[in-house]
């Protein structure tokens, strides 16, 4: 028995011994040809991009960058992925820097903020001088979303947009519904009492973060672009003026156990549960969320056919108000280790080309359960691109009347703060409130704790 | 003296390639990891700069650290105590019960561990899912509505949500390790109590507890280890450390730290202080609970 | 009396069964759920009136081709076999000898070298993971070569060192109990100290070692963060899982999803199955030591 395991090991040994030999070969002949193809891309003129896999497909950036190569006669080097921050901090620390990336501002891993705190990221201002200065939407450079230093450099390039807004159940909520649409807050709670006695809750979002783009339409609403402006860079009075205490009375509300489908929380914080806080509102168990046009693709799988989508701005204080709308924006920009600056310049250029912006709005995904192709419309932020959309909702929430204010930007890029989660601080509390374990004024004293930190690691 | 000579270059020859192994794969990186918590960086790109234990520092007064420790402490805590409560039982049950399955079960119990995390956190999606989920929907048939709970939405009881996953995850593991040291209780030792009159109940714990005794302490260190990773892994996919904070626990709170507010070495930081902390707590439970060790 | 003790010893065994079966169906039932669901069309996961519980509509094969192919799960099952195989003979023929020196011999600097490797078990992966990767891209450019990235070698090297210490404290700790007289015995019959712990102690040991096999190959099975970092071309069905679990959460193909899960599960679940007999077998042979 003894001596029988012991042929065994030996055996299993033996054989171990011989494959580590034939892997180790395997090993070096795979990175003998990896090698290959370095040495390759770096003779001739490739353009590496790396771009987020996201909603919007993989099949867009194929098609921009054969357009791209078509057009320049360049060669692009083009990296997907959906874990795009992992890949390139690992290519990166491996010195092999990407020219021009793809990722946005307020992704959880916040790889573009820390970018932009190393001050890794390339200034492209010269990009937007030009033809191209007068191509651009209204406003679309100005906010810290592109400026992100606040300095009149623009570092981050906007390709694509949308409006964000409150999306609701237009099946339920309307001209000629069971509910009209509400247009101020005191009709908009209005009708949460009246649909609540009807089972519907007025309200529901799909993770405390989608509250950014409200809370900075909210804030231009109660106090004008002037006090919205000074609020993206800490000012000290921003949520003890009465401005910004009537913003986070009217979150504290709106969360409220009256007025909030009561599985919110619950699903916010889960895995994939964010969706099924959107499917809330397609069933018609909450009328109102905070969202983008994005959702409506998002959603299809499971919207009903005779489910009708509705957008409108975030309700206004008095009827007599111009509508702040938050103009959401998507950003590009160029490491400012990349190799090949002034084609990585060139291929920006290019995403505002009329090429590339009827390509983005002819997008399509294509379901990966059924193949079915859905159409998944993307704006690029110059005049005109929005107009060419098919009539519908998601045009409806592109359009822009004399009465509206477009709002940009971001909270400004400070130092890097040891021990702040800015997310956290600013939208994870609203899911406390909600569940009424913390009050506005612990809510209030904490943003201005953070406001301090940030102010004072504001360069 | 030749014995002597040769007995050394033996024990040499042994542990050699497992000290360089170890020194290489994880001395090494976890120096690199204590020297980057000593810098200011983002962990990107290679700008950086030395500000000492400024890092630790700023770690004492930090509320948000100070919560995920609580939390990580309680989830330590509880986990470890149920988990030998429910391992040992189930392991001494299937060790010296008589009766059928006994295989069956024993299969079945150890499933859980093999299941990766993101089939777990599937699972329990399911279960504490507030309106379609298992429980409350199952609450409601048995006419117990009224125990309903919004499983993973109420920051008072998400905790506990967790730390039942962690639980079942862990039981059947714990189990399969018990049961194996003791199957090397020899049988004469229960056959000499059975007649002296001990009870089953009796007999378990006048010779299967002290003699497994040492194993148990063996996998006291493994607990507060694999709770630490595995909290971490559960939190990541199941509540994110949501609802505002209120599941969060150490490693979680590292990667936001080093990964999501561009603080990388304050993020190495916080991995220094979690090292430390349960190399320190593994020491003092080894101490607390030092016997003298039973030989058969 | 003697009827008492039956009638609490019924009593005693109901409570036992109500135990193991409650055990039981929690596990078997969320585990079952998982292969239902991975038959679901994605409607069944979100909408109005979807059941978790109830049965799939249709059986969606479907699922199954698209998770296969996109997460190219056919070739990296097999660098996921070669990986793991690998990683468990290095982990063995490394970790018995140490463990087996350090806890039959006495020798100078014993005691630290049981501290340094009970230390190396509170280091975490997750945060060395980082400086391995640089450790290995700096070694590629010191030496001029591609050789110490994307190889299967040295990721099965890298799991064998992670769990040295795991895995050395936990037999040694067997070692420890195993009577001395067999050494002694052999020793006076002539045998050296490595056909001593080859033939004799090892053998012994064997419960333990199929305890950190066991262990061992699911943690090398089911990782993926050093698998992600360090390997590019010759990746790991766990980090194909990911990847597909990644792409999928983004465009939440719920059925994909758990179709992919199924497929990585189902050969663990099978080995497991097979290995169980060998393990009882194993473990009952720890009865010779009387």
């Amino acid at each position: 028995m003894k001596k029988d395991l012991l042929k065994r090991f030996l055996a299993v040994t033996m054989v171990s011994a011989m494959a580590v030999g034939s892997l180790a070969a395997c090993g070096s002949s795979g990175g003998n040809d990896s090698d290959g193809e370095k040495t390759d891309s770096g003779s001739g003129d490739v353009l590496k991009v790396a771009a987020f896999e996201g909603g919007n497909g993989a099949d867009i950036w194929e098609k921009i960058v054969a357009a791209f190569e078509e057009e320049t006669g360049a060669e692009v080097d083009l990296t997907l992925s959906s874990e795009l921050d992992t890949v390139l901090t690992r290519d990166i620390q491996n010195g092999d820097v990407p020219d021009v990336v793809y990722y946005n501002l307020g992704q959880k891993s916040g790889f573009t903020e820390t970018m932009l705190k190393e001050n890794a990221v390339a200034d492209i201002s010269d990009v937007f001088e030009g033809e191209l200065a007068d191509k651009m939407l209204d406003g679309i450079l100005d906010g810290t979303a592109a400026q992100p230093y606040g300095d009149g450099k623009i570092y981050l390039a906007p390709i694509f947009y949308t409006q964000t807004g409150f999306w609701y159940n237009a099946t339920l909520v309307g001209e000629g519904k069971q509910y009209a649409l509400p247009t101020t807050w005191d009709e908009f709670f209005a009708l949460g009492q009246q649909a609540k006695a009807d089972g519907h809750a007025l309200f529901t979002y799909p993770q405390s973060g989608y509250f950014d783009a409200t809370i900075y339409a909210m804030l231009a609403q109660a106090g004008g672009i002037d006090f919205y402006n000074k609020a993206l860079s800490y000012d000290a009075n921003t949520w003890t003026s009465e401005e910004g205490r009537k913003v986070l009375d009217t979150v504290a509300q709106l969360v409220s156990s009256d007025n909030i489908f009561a599985d919110t929380v619950s699903n916010a914080n889960t895995d994939g549960g964010f969706k099924i806080n959107q499917q809330a509102v397609i069933d018609g168990d909450a009328l109102f969320m905070p969202n983008g046009s994005w959702v409506v693709g998002e959603m299809a799988n499971s919207t009903p056919a005779d489910f009708e989508w509705g957008v409108m701005g975030v309700p206004k204080w008095s009827a007599d108000e111009s509508q702040a709308v938050y103009t959401f924006t998507e950003q590009m920009w160029v490491p400012a280790d990349a190799e090949n600056i002034d084609l990585a310049k060139e291929f920006i250029k290019f995403m505002y080309s009329d090429t590339v912006v009827d390509l983005c709005l002819a997008n399509k995904t294509t379901n990966a359960e059924t193949g079915e192709e859905s159409d998944a419309p993307i704006v690029v932020p110059v005049k005109g691109a929005a107009e060419k959309l098919p009539e519908g909702v998601i045009k409806t929430s592109f359009q822009t009347g004399d009465d509206v204010v477009a709002v940009t930007g971001t909270w400004a890029t400070t130092a890097p703060i040891e021990g702040l989660d800015m997310k956290g601080s600013v939208y994870g509390v609203i899911d406390s409130i909600s569940t009424g374990n913390m009050t506005v004024d612990e809510w209030q004293s904490q943003l201005e704790e953070v406001w301090e930190k940030c102010a004072g690691a504001l360069e | 003296m030749n014995r002597k000579r040769s007995q050394g270059r033996f024990v040499f020859f042994c542990i050699a390639p497992a000290a360089i192994l170890v020194t290489l794969f994880i001395f090494i990186p976890t120096i690199n990891v204590f020297r980057m918590s000593l810098y200011r960086m983002g962990g990107i790109t290679n700008r950086k700069e030395f500000v000492g234990l400024n890092n630790f520092k700023t770690l004492m007064g930090d509320t948000n650290f100070l919560q995920a420790m609580q939390n990580s402490i309680a989830i330590i805590v509880l986990v470890t105590l149920c988990t030998i409560f429910f391992a040992i039982m189930f392991g001494a049950i299937l060790h010296r019960g008589k009766f059928k399955g006994k295989n069956f079960f024993r299969i079945i119990f150890y499933i859980p561990n093999i299941l990766s995390i993101v089939v777990i956190a599937g699972i329990f999606g399911a279960i504490y899912n507030p309106s379609t989920g298992l429980l409350n929907t199952f609450l409601d048939a048995i006419g117990l509505g009224f125990l309903k709970q919004q499983w993973m939405g109420d920051q008072n009881i998400v905790l506990y949500s967790i730390i039942f996953a962690l639980i079942w995850q862990a039981i059947g593991y714990y189990m399969v390790m018990y049961m194996a040291s003791m199957a090397a209780i020899p049988e004469d030792l229960y056959e000499a109590a059975s007649l002296d009159g001990a009870t089953e109940l009796q007999m378990f714990f006048q010779v299967t507890l002290p003699l497994i005794w040492s194993n148990i302490r063996t996998t006291l260190t493994f607990y507060i280890i694999s709770t630490i990773n595995l909290s971490f892994l559960f939190v990541q996919v199941m509540s994110n450390g949501g609802p505002n904070g209120h599941s969060e626990v150490f490693l979680n709170y590292m990667y936001s730290q080093a990964y999501g507010s561009s603080v990388y070495g304050y993020g190495m930081a916080i991995g220094v202080v979690v090292f430390i902390f349960s190399f320190a707590l593994a020491a003092v439970v080894n101490k607390i609970t030092d016997r003298e060790v039973l030989e058969f | 009396m003697k009827k008492e003790n039956t009638v609490s010893k019924i009593i005693f065994k109901v409570i036992i069964y109500i135990a193991l079966i409650a055990m039981t169906v929690s596990i078997i039932v969320p585990v079952l759920w998982v292969f239902m669901a991975s038959f679901k069309r994605n409607a069944e996961f979100i909408g109005k009136g979807t059941n978790p519980w109830a049965l799939p509509e249709q059986l969606q094969w479907q699922n199954y081709v698209t998770a296969f192919v996109d997460a190219e799960m056919g070739e990296f099952f097999l660098n996921s076999v070669i990986v793991t195989a690998l990683a468990l003979i290095l982990l063995l023929v490394i970790a018995l000898p140490a463990a087996y020196a350090l806890s039959r011999f006495d020798f100078k600097g014993k005691k630290i070298l049981n501290i340094a490797f009970m230390a190396g078990l509170f280091v975490n992966i997750n945060y060395i993971v980082v400086p391995i990767f640089l450790m290995l891209s700096g070694a590629n450019r010191m030496l001029g070569v591609d050789f110490f990235l994307d190889n299967r070698f040295i990721l099965s090297l890298i799991y064998a060192s992670s769990s040295l210490s795991f895995s050395i404290y936990l037999l040694s700790g067997y070692f420890k109990t195993l009577p001395r007289g067999f050494e002694e015995a052999a020793y006076i019959d002539g045998c050296g100290y490595f056909k001593t712990m080859v033939s004799i102690m090892i053998p012994m040991a064997k419960p333990s070692i199929l305890t950190v096999i066991l262990f061992q190959f699911l943690s090398f099975w089911n990782e993926y963060i050093i698998a992600f970092t360090v390997m590019n071309e010759h990746n790991t069905l766990a980090v194909g899982l990911k990847n597909l679990m990644a792409v999928e959460r983004t465009a939440t193909n719920y059925g994909i999803m758990y179709a992919g899960l199924v497929i990585v599960m189902i050969p663990v679940l099978v080995l497991y199955i097979c290995v169980q007999k060998q393990l009882t077998k194993g473990m009952t042979l720890g009865g010779l030591k009387g």
